[in-house]
């Protein structure tokens, strides 16, 4: 049913593109409309950033707020389809190339590199290239959140193991190893026994992680060729495998019994936790009854075959409806408001501004070291128009099924999903 | 069933540590009553609820009666491609509303009424297929002696209609109403379609707002608002329940 949703969404987006593809109703328009996914709070905060920047602008153009708390794709393609775009509005990091290639989003790239204000050359690599499609930029990205490894010091501790260097490398033999001595049988208060487990995934991390791991790849950089069945793909694989063989995370079933995966590190049931640098551990943590409270630790993602720490990052790109092409004003109220979004939540994905993780959020000040290594090598993985469908596969038919069965035949399935992906791309227009 | 339901109710009353602790603590210590102020805080809860019964009532009223009203012509008169009329009728149901969905929206928004309750509640001045379905059998149910004495008698079909048809239909009537007071209570996508402007949320789309954009959600605040939304509903069922049972028994729905 989704699918058939899906399909009907982007015809009648594609129709409402190809309809009015030549308007130029955007070029003189002074008052702009975003569209945010931002709800409650955040949307307190963000209606504050607009006003902020409304005021700045003194006139010479306003920008409406359009809060979108749910169903946040599906709003914006009807919308899309209705001629309704709003002017501005964000997406995330996998939709830049699909929106592109439907030809909804307006190419940045020239505004970009003319611009002194916001550069590319300020931006981490890994995270602008998440906002490019076909060598062209399409958003500005206005966050980043790269995984990194978040430990419990006092499980550490307890089991005699020295912590892993905030800003050094190790491998994710190690990771596995110090994963399985802090797997162990414990009994609460009143006697009754459980399992800590030394670490806990359940189809996070994402897919992505493990594949790195292995020095591979999904699609290559040419979002053309495909790699996922290459043999550093597949030893990637083996490491998801291997995790899941060793015992030292809750099973797939078991992760939803406490609600979610990071519940587990909360309630120190799972020593080690991978998780964005946004996760909000430590204020949680503070606000824990004593008793329950721990010490918190960071270390980058481990190395990987390949010698190098992949690190996943998710962004959001503020991106301009097509319509706005040729309108003088809009790059520079888009970047206007991006450079404000900066300084509202973490981390603001431009180099050199690591210290503003610690002003928007006190606590993090621990972590920074490991936060801009992880920066530093933060990526994503090579978007495609065709992306939604690949990731769905790899998902349902890959791995789904390793977390239910360790022992699956994860090799001849990724093979089997390579050719199914490379027909994929054949069809592309 | 009644487990998610005490849940509920158990994780509005307590503070964030307690929420996830295996085994489940189902009586709160101490009782929290902050996740209420909390809630309050990030969304108007009254406000929110007052919106949703002004499109709830609205809608139910038109919704109800126009239903009845085509049900009634279906049960009782026969004309010329009756039956056509009832399959295409009943094929309008087979439509998701996620198809009809971009073409309806375009229309609104043609017709300027887009963030506006007029798309979400005029469409129910049309009748609702379900209902009519539903109705059209329980009208079929009627012994006719009493029509046609009415007819004998010199009472017109509109008349039949008010005088008859309308107060033995009361059980089914508060079913259907029931049933689209529900519906608009917990439809969210349709809300979430038309409505832009914040101050004119309903409580669905408030308890949307409960999530950041990390995904994490506020618990504690999003079940005591799921509390709070929750007692119009439980006190209209119960007040209505007998009407309710009575309705889908003569109609002969089995859940």
């Amino acid at each position: 049913m989704k699918k058939i949703t899906g399909v009907v969404l982007i015809f009648m987006v594609c129709t409402a593109l190809l309809l009015t593809g030549c308007s130029n109703a955007g070029s003189r328009k002074t008052t702009f409309t975003f569209a945010t996914w931002a709800a409650g709070v955040e949307l307190q905060e963000f209606n504050e950033i607009i006003d902020r920047v409304n005021q700045k602008a003194d006139g010479k153009y306003k920008i409406e707020v359009l809060s979108v708390p749910s169903d946040y794709y599906v709003k914006l393609s009807t919308y899309i389809a209705a001629k309704k775009t709003p002017d501005f509005f964000w997406l995330t990091q996998e939709l830049i190339s699909k929106y592109a290639k439907m030809g909804a989003i307006t190419d940045i790239t020239d505004k970009l590199e003319s611009s002194s204000n916001l550069t590319k050359e300020q931006y981490y690599p890994g995270v602008l290239k998440s906002a490019m499609y076909e060598g062209r930029c399409y958003g500005l990205p206005w966050i980043a959140n790269p995984l990194i490894v978040f430990y419990n010091q006092d499980l550490f501790d307890e089991a005699g193991i020295p912590y892993p260097s905030p800003d050094g490398e190790w491998t994710w033999d190690e990771f596995i190893d110090i994963a399985k001595r802090l797997t162990t049988t414990k009994a609460d208060a009143f006697g009754n026994e459980y399992k800590q487990y030394g670490y806990v995934v359940d189809g996070w991390p994402n897919i992505e992680t493990f594949i790195w791991a292995g020095g591979g790849d999904i699609i290559a950089e040419n979002g053309v060729d495909i790699l996922l069945d290459s043999q550093e793909s597949i030893n990637g694989l083996a490491i998801l495998s291997k995790i899941l063989k060793a015992d030292i995370s809750p099973s797939y079933s078991e992760v939803s019994s406490l609600g979610s995966n990071n519940v587990w590190f909360e309630k120190q049931r799972a020593a080690m936790f991978m998780g964005g640098i946004q996760d909000n551990f430590e204020t949680k943590v503070s606000e824990m009854p004593e008793s329950e409270q721990f010490r918190i630790g960071y270390a980058p993602m481990p190395v990987g075959l390949d010698n190098k720490s992949h690190s996943f990052n998710w962004t959001a790109s503020t991106v301009m409806s097509r319509q706005l092409a040729e309108n003088p004003l809009a790059y520079e109220v888009m970047e206007t408001i991006t450079l404000e979004f900066f300084r509202w939540k973490i981390a603001p994905p431009i180099m050199g501004e690591i210290d503003q993780v610690a002003e928007i959020n006190p606590l993090k000040e621990p972590a920074l070291n490991t936060i801009q290594i992880c920066l530093n090598n933060a990526r994503s993985a090579n978007y495609i128009p065709e992306w939604n469908e690949i990731n769905n596969s790899l998902w349902l038919k890959l791995y789904s099924k390793i977390l239910n069965d360790p022992d699956f035949d994860y090799e001849n399935e990724a093979k089997a999903i390579a050719r199914e992906a490379r027909e994929l791309i054949a069809q592309r227009k | 069933m009644l487990l998610p339901f005490f849940w509920m109710i158990s994780t509005a009353f307590k503070p964030d540590n307690q929420i996830f602790t295996v085994p489940i603590r189902w009586i709160p210590s101490p009782i929290y009553f902050k996740n209420f102020t909390k809630a309050f805080e990030v969304i108007p809860v009254i406000k929110y609820m007052f919106n949703t019964v002004i499109i709830a009532v609205l809608k139910i009223g038109g919704e109800v009666f126009v239903s009845a009203l085509v049900a009634y012509g279906f049960a009782r008169f026969d004309f010329k491609f009756k039956n056509v009329l009832f399959i295409i009728l009943l094929a309008t149901m087979m439509l998701p509303y996620e198809v009809t969905m971009i073409p309806t929206f375009i229309m609104w928004s043609w017709l300027g009424l887009s963030d506006s309750y007029v798309p979400l509640i005029l469409p129910a001045y049309f009748g609702s297929v379900s209902f009519i379905f539903f109705l059209r059998m329980y009208f079929s149910t009627f012994p006719k002696d009493t029509e046609e004495a009415m007819v004998i008698d010199g009472a017109n079909y509109l008349q039949i209609f008010f005088k008859l048809i309308l107060p033995l239909g009361k059980p089914a009537l508060v079913t259907i109403g029931l049933w689209a007071f529900l519906g608009t209570w917990n439809d969210l996508l349709g809300q979430l379609i038309y409505i832009n402007d914040p101050a004119k949320y309903t409580i669905q789309l408030g308890l949307a707002s409960f999530s950041n954009m990390t995904g994490e959600t506020l618990w504690g605040p999003l079940m005591a608002v799921s509390f709070i939304a929750l007692i119009p509903v439980v006190f209209i069922l119960l007040f209505a329940q007998k009407y309710f049972v009575e309705g889908i028994k003569m109609a002969g729905i089995k859940g």
